[in-house]
Order: structure tokens, then C-alpha cells, then sequence
């Protein structure tokens, strides 16, 4: 739990989901220079002792404001908050291009939200939740997108992971996808 | 006085904001609706606008998508889903080189993502997360859509560019991107 004497949307999203059960860990503005803005992990699941599957939460306007003050600007009027529900599945670096196509044809079927790829983080899922306001998100909701990612995440990660390892190819990945989605 | 549903609601909203939008049915003998927003204008270059490719941002409640398809709705939450289909088709044998692009535009955008439909048509989709009571708040889909029109925008043009061989994926990864406020005229 969080150990910041100051109470923050998000550390207040952080009690909400420690009290229905969720192992978190918050991150302050001031942990980490690189990363001057409040995150919260969220434990979704242990996929073994070594790996294990974590969201981090973050709203984006603190992004754009950290930036903007690192610029020494002013930043942007932001109107709304954009909670960033983010989890990296930790998959070895694979052929970029094929890892690209295949995702795009699973987002196909993975709904809400999108799996992406990045070169920091490889490949992740991604849902953001929009509120008018940091203090206004839902937490029933988020309780809910975290749920639904997990059974997502866990329902096409073989996929996933039998492209990443080699253990398939990409063609044979996309017509047990296409079975899959046809039965 | 006959209470109006939530696509409706959502109709009255979007026309506020400025935007042409009508109802039609989720499908041929469902009673649950869809909003069209649009159609605008398809911008194929920067600042370039082809009147003869409109987009159409197509908003609807999942859970109306799946009662119209007689299946069981969620019970816990609601999705409202915005969706465009670019008005062009990928090659097959660029299908690839527009995947990893299509893999960086979506590090830019804040919400939602492109994709590439099997028939070689690339889509936006996000999912606004709402209750089951289907509410929502105005402002939040107001700002929802318009930044999601500027992205879509912003961004579909240069994975035409791409599709047809106008630009190389190395070109398009090195070039810095630049985002230009929209003409007035092209606003809708």
C-alpha cells in the first residue's frame, strides 16, 4: 500500500482496489526522476514463480504535463482524464513485422481495448478508460476492465506466445484463429 | 412524453457538437440502433480533403450489438463502441509493412487503435466503458469524438500513403509527424 501522505486520484483507486481484494503497488511522482508522474501496478495474475502478469494504471494528462514541464511549457488544457490501463505480456522479441499482422487480426476479436507493440515493452494490451474528471473514474468499471482484460489476455496468449517462441507459424496461428472464430 | 433511448440521447449529443449524424437499425429486423455519424469529407493528403470518399464514424452500445444478434448482453458493464473504416483497401503484399505502422500510430493515439480487417480495410475502434444503464456524460463523448475524428485524420491518410506505395515504411518511421489544425470549410 501506499506509503505518500498526500491523497491522489489515483492512490485513492489504489484503496478502492486493495479492498476488493487486488495486490497493488503505487508509485509517486518522486520515485523514479524518469517517470515524474503517479502509477499504479495492479497484480492480475502470477503466470509462474518468475512472470507474472501486472497492469499499470496511469492517467495520460500527467504524462503531458510532466513532459511539458520537463520543456518548461505550459501545458496543454486538458478537459477530460485518461486512466491507461496497460499490461505488457512479457513475450520474447520476435519478427516484428509478423508479430504486427497477427495482432492486428486478433484485436479483431479482442474487445475492449487493443493489443499493441512497442520496442520498450514488446507486446501489450491497452484499454483507457475516459472520465471528465482523474477523481471521477469508476472504480466498479475499472474493476470490470481489469477482469475483462485478464480473461482477454488469457484467452489468446497462446497465440501470442506460439509466434513469439517460434513454436508456429504465422499462417497456421491465423487459420486456428479463424476456425476459432467461425465456430 | 415517450423517454428517448440512449442511442438517442447520444444522437441529440453528437448533433450539439456539430456533427450530421442519423439512427439506423443494428441490423435488418433489430430494434436496437446504431448512430452514423457523418459522413465528412476523407482527407488524403495533408489539408486535402476527397469528397468523393466520405467516413463514417459509426457509434454503438455493445451491448445493443449483441441483443440484436439474440445473444446474452453483458450483465456487469457496457461498451460504447466508436468505429470508422478508411475509405481504401491495403494491397496483400503491403498488408505487413501497414501492420507495423499501423503498431506505431497506436503508441500516438490515447485511446483506441487502428487495425487491418482481413479484406485489407483498416478500422479505428475504441470502447468508451460505461454502466449497463448505458449513461454517459456529454462532454466525455464530445471529446471523445473529436479526438478521435483528429487522429483518425490525422493519421489514415499516411497508411493510404503507404498501402500504395506513395511512401516507404522507413520514410514513414523517420519523417517527424506533424499535426495540423483542420480547415475550417472540412469541419464536418
Amino acid at each position: 500500500m501506499s506509503t505518500e501522505t498526500s491523497v491522489t486520484p489515483l492512490s485513492l483507486i489504489e484503496l478502492d482496489l486493495h479492498q476488493v481484494g487486488f495486490e497493488t503497488r503505487y508509485v509517486s511522482p518522486t520515485e523514479n526522476p524518469a517517470t515524474p508522474y503517479e502509477q499504479l501496478y495492479v497484480l492480475l495474475e502470477e503466470l509462474s514463480e518468475t512472470r507474472l502478469l501486472m497492469a499499470q494504471l496511469l492517467f495520460s494528462e500527467d504524462i503531458v504535463r510532466a513532459t511539458a514541464q520537463r520543456a518548461e511549457q505550459t501545458p496543454p488544457a486538458l478537459r477530460m482524464a485518461h486512466l491507461q490501463l496497460t499490461v505488457p505480456l512479457q513475450l520474447k522479441k520476435s519478427a516484428r513485422r509478423e508479430m504486427a499482422q497477427l495482432i492486428a487480426v486478433v484485436n479483431r476479436y479482442f474487445v475492449p481495448g487493443c493489443l499493441g507493440l512497442s520496442e520498450a515493452e514488446g507486446v501489450y494490451f491497452r484499454q483507457t478508460l475516459s472520465a471528465p474528471a482523474a477523481d471521477q473514474v469508476d472504480t466498479y468499471l475499472l474493476v470490470v476492465a481489469l477482469e475483462t482484460a485478464l480473461a482477454n489476455i488469457k484467452r489468446f496468449l497462446p497465440d501470442l506466445a506460439a509466434l513469439a517462441y517460434g513454436k508456429a507459424t504465422l499462417d497456421t496461428i491465423l487459420k486456428k484463429l479463424k476456425q476459432k472464430a467461425a465456430s | 412524453m415517450t423517454e428517448k433511448s440512449a442511442v438517442e440521447r447520444l444522437k441529440s449529443v453528437v448533433n450539439y457538437a456539430n456533427y450530421p449524424a442519423q439512427l439506423a437499425p443494428l441490423s435488418a429486423d433489430s430494434e436496437k440502433q446504431r448512430l452514423l455519424v457523418g459522413p465528412g469529407a476523407y482527407m488524403f493528403a495533408q489539408g486535402q480533403y476527397d469528397p468523393q470518399r466520405p467516413v463514417v464514424m459509426e457509434m454503438a452500445f455493445l451491448n445493443d450489438v449483441l441483443r440484436s444478434n439474440a445473444l446474452e448482453p453483458n450483465p456487469k458493464v457496457d461498451y460504447l463502441q466508436f468505429m470508422l473504416d478508411l475509405p481504401f483497401e491495403v494491397p496483400q503484399e503491403q498488408h505487413g509493412a501497414v501492420c507495423e505502422l499501423i503498431a506505431v500510430f497506436n503508441l500516438l493515439v490515447p485511446f483506441g487503435g487502428f487495425g487491418l480487417h482481413e479484406n485489407g480495410k483498416p478500422t479505428f475502434r475504441y470502447e468508451h466503458l460505461v454502466n449497463r444503464e448505458q449513461d454517459f456524460e456529454a462532454f466525455v463523448v464530445i471529446e471523445i469524438l473529436n479526438t478521435l475524428m483528429f487522429f483518425i485524420e490525422n493519421l489514415g491518410y499516411k497508411i493510404e500513403a503507404l498501402a500504395t506505395g506513395q511512401d516507404t515504411l522507413e520514410q514513414m518511421l523517420n519523417e517527424a509527424i506533424h499535426f495540423d489544425p483542420r480547415p475550417q470549410q472540412a469541419a464536418q
